[in-house]
């Protein structure tokens, strides 16, 4: 996985001043936790069943071996193949091998973060397949040669113009002369374009939400209805997934059914959910011939047994990254990741390095929301916290920050010289700090302070301090 | 590439055995006789509150729904959609001889059994379903001779037949069709549970129906209980 993470600030500053792209980030901060927060309160059981989502999650990382084998034999029971991949080249030439077995020119694809990890696409375009996209979404970032913006909407950042430029440009070859503005327009264009991508396809790849371990079903969940059709216009259907979307049961799958939906977009459930095993059998009257399944590891072995196995619960509903402040400042761009938000923050040192990756743990305010909105519950923050320390332990942070670090836990450790510090550090500040609607604020503040206050003000920490009221028997 | 194979699995092991156990038994029983996990209230809807949380959540989705009192009556029924749909009086047939034998041309219905990819679009299609979701609305299909899948993904209206009596409770009664096959080839390729119309909302979150599949669900509701409450 390619990351350009190192230039997270610049990025971020960037997006900051693009207004175009603070009005998408309303949908995701704004919009969308209320859609989950409405659907979610309607459902009495909600909170149950992350509880129960988490703790079958959890016993399903201890037996992962099991489940996969036994998905293993079921897929095969039912005419289906397994290739397991280590690592992302050995999953992009898996595919590439079945796509020339299988002759095919034309490869179509529905949304799958995993074969974005992979950069799939750019392997088998490189290869000279034709490879399209076919949520809506996806489609149009392909066209616009962009990274996906956010895991489950990865084009909501751009508005209805830029579709429209986009589109113009792109079907031109398709015959198409009108520009077209209108939304309702834009999505009958590409359903008229993408349809026929769909009839002349050879080969259609997917990846999976779930895969079910008890039955070999694979498990599609979209509002579009592409996944379907990949599924089974084409002649071969390629699945490629992560081993950690194995669960156990259909029971099981049902409470991840029941708040996935919920916590991505706020439905109670998604328009098409779709469960596949095999090729078409003699009695169907259509489907693939040939049901292929790639399982990747790429770095997710090396997460098991470690502080960050538990990242592997994640279903990639993207509610962290709504409930990000983050994220709902900067857009997911800026992490120049494929994961975004807090749970690329931990996904992606784990997939490519914590020295790349280093700035994404440390893009967190650790407000915990993130956590609170988790449908798995996984300890978000505190994985980043756990590449925070590796990061100082390997010595890749900042000589600056080593040398605040550094301070802080010396005066730390000499309780009497702390206490001398910050009350200096309190008179300083009321003395340079002025008031603006009833709060005392530093609007300028010198030395290191400078890099606060360039950008935002600092609140002064009202009197006495919490140390002297402790001290008081006032707070405890 | 089974050396990936061994070693994917040599991992697993090797964090097994940090955690400080070996891969449980329980887990191999789990598959064989799963335990029931929680089912919220919604998914277990009382049998004679079943039939109304199906129609309102199908309603919520964006489908049509229409009672129908007999099989027989059926093709009227597609009649009176198609008209209001303002689309041709023309039906697409899967080999299903409990529709194929309805009398449809005497509805004044033209029928065709092109199942093709171009000949379904734009089209209508007329399906049976296996099931009716009462907790969330949607109707399951499963692949068969009966049941083309793109006959559910191609034509811009779907329709559905279904019996009251098929309307089940939540996703458990469903996964009931899947587990009753006795081996994975007994098993259907394709379980599709269809919330409704294709949409998306991918543009500024603006919603949209008809992204990739049907524009318009219908489902036809035969044996309402109207026929049930008439006095004997």
């Amino acid at each position: 996985m390619h990351i350009t993470s190192e230039k997270f600030q610049e990025n971020a500053k960037a997006a900051i001043s693009d207004e175009q792209l603070q009005t998408g980030l309303f949908i995701f901060g704004k919009i969308f936790p209320l859609l989950r927060e409405a659907t979610a309160s309607k459902l009495p059981e909600f909170e149950a069943l992350r509880d129960s989502a988490r703790d079958i999650k959890i016993e399903n990382l201890n037996n992962l071996g099991t489940y996969l084998e036994a998905f293993e034999a079921r897929v095969e029971e039912a005419g289906g193949r397994i290739h397991w991949a280590r690592t992302s080249e050995e999953a992009n030439t898996i595919v590439e091998r079945l796509c020339e077995e299988a002759n095919a020119k034309n490869i179509i694809k529905s949304k799958s973060m995993v074969t974005e990890e992979l950069e799939l696409n750019d392997h088998l375009i490189g290869k000279g397949y034709n490879v399209v996209e076919t949520d809506l979404g996806e489609y149009i970032i392909q066209l616009r040669n962009e990274k996906p913006f956010h895991i489950v909407g990865p084009a909501l950042h751009l508005t209805a113009g830029q579709v429209s430029d986009t589109f113009y440009e792109a079907h031109k070859e398709h015959g198409r002369t009108e520009k077209v503005e209108d939304k309702v327009k834009l999505v009958e264009e590409a359903r008229i374009v993408l349809r026929e991508r769909f009839k002349n396809a050879d080969v259609g790849i997917t990846g999976a939400n779930f895969l079910v371990a008890e039955t070999g079903q694979i498990v599609l969940i979209t509002n579009e209805g592409n996944a379907d059709l990949s599924a089974t216009l084409p002649k071969r259907h390629i699945v490629v997934t992560g081993i950690e979307k194995v669960v156990p049961t259909l029971d099981d799958l049902s409470v991840f059914l029941r708040i996935l939906a919920r916590s991505a977009t706020g439905q109670e459930t998604s328009n098409y959910v779709s469960l596949y095993s095999g090729p078409r059998r003699a009695r169907d009257a259509d489907g693939p011939e040939s049901f292929d399944i790639v399982l990747v590891d790429n770095g997710r072995t090396d997460m098991l047994g470690t502080p960050v196995e538990e990242m592997l619960r994640c279903i990639r509903c993207g509610a962290c990254l709504n409930a990000c402040p983050v994220f709902t400042t900067v857009g997911g761009q800026s992490y120049g990741s494929v994961y975004s938000g807090p749970m690329g923050a931990v996904w992606t040192p784990a997939l490519a390095s914590v020295s790349s990756a280093a700035k994404l743990p440390n893009a967190s305010s650790f407000c915990g929301k993130c956590e609170e909105v988790c449908p798995v519950r996984i300890p978000l923050p505190s994985m980043m916290r756990h590449w925070r320390e590796k990061e100082f332990e390997s010595h890749l942070t900042p000589s600056g920050q080593r040398w605040g670090l550094g301070l802080w836990a010396w005066l730390g450790k000499h309780p009497s010289l702390y206490s001398a510090a910050t009350n200096i550090a309190g008179v300083g500040l009321r003395l340079i700090s002025k008031t603006r609607r009833g709060r005392r604020i530093a609007t300028s503040l010198p030395f290191i302070g400078q890099g606060w206050t360039q950008s935002r003000d600092l609140a002064v920490p009202s009197e006495p301090t919490f140390l002297s009221q402790y001290k008081d028997g006032r707070r405890r | 590439m089974s050396d990936a194979r061994n070693a994917i699995f040599a991992k697993i092991k090797a964090a097994d055995a940090k955690r400080g156990k070996a891969a449980a038994p329980e887990a191999k029983s789990r598959l064989e006789t799963p335990p029931p996990q929680l089912v919220p209230a919604i998914g277990k809807p009382a049998p004679e509150e079943a039939r109304d949380l199906f129609i309102t959540k199908a309603i919520e989705l964006g489908c049509t729904v229409a009672d129908c009192p007999s099989f027989e009556e059926v093709p009227e029924k597609v009649s009176a959609y198609l008209i209001e749909q303002e689309s041709p009086q023309q039906v697409i047939l899967p080999v299903d001889e409990e529709l194929s034998s309805l009398g449809w041309l005497a509805a004044g219905l033209s029928v065709s059994a092109q199942t093709g990819s171009d000949a379904l679009d734009g089209n209508t299609s007329v399906t049976r379903a296996i099931a009716g979701v009462a907790e969330t609305g949607a109707v399951a299909v499963a692949s068969s001779s009966k049941y083309p899948v793109s006959l559910g993904l191609l034509p811009d209206r779907h329709i559905f037949v279904l019996k009251v009596d098929e309307i089940t409770g939540g996703y458990e009664d469903v996964w009931k069709v899947a587990r009753a096959a006795k081996d994975n080839q007994g098993m259907s390729r394709a379980l599709n549970l269809v919330g409704g119309p294709s949409r998306t909302a991918d543009i500024e979150a603006t919603l949209v129906m008809g992204a990739h599949g049907p524009r318009t669900v219908h489902i036809i509701l035969i044996g309402d209980d109207q026929e049930a409450q008439k006095p004997a």
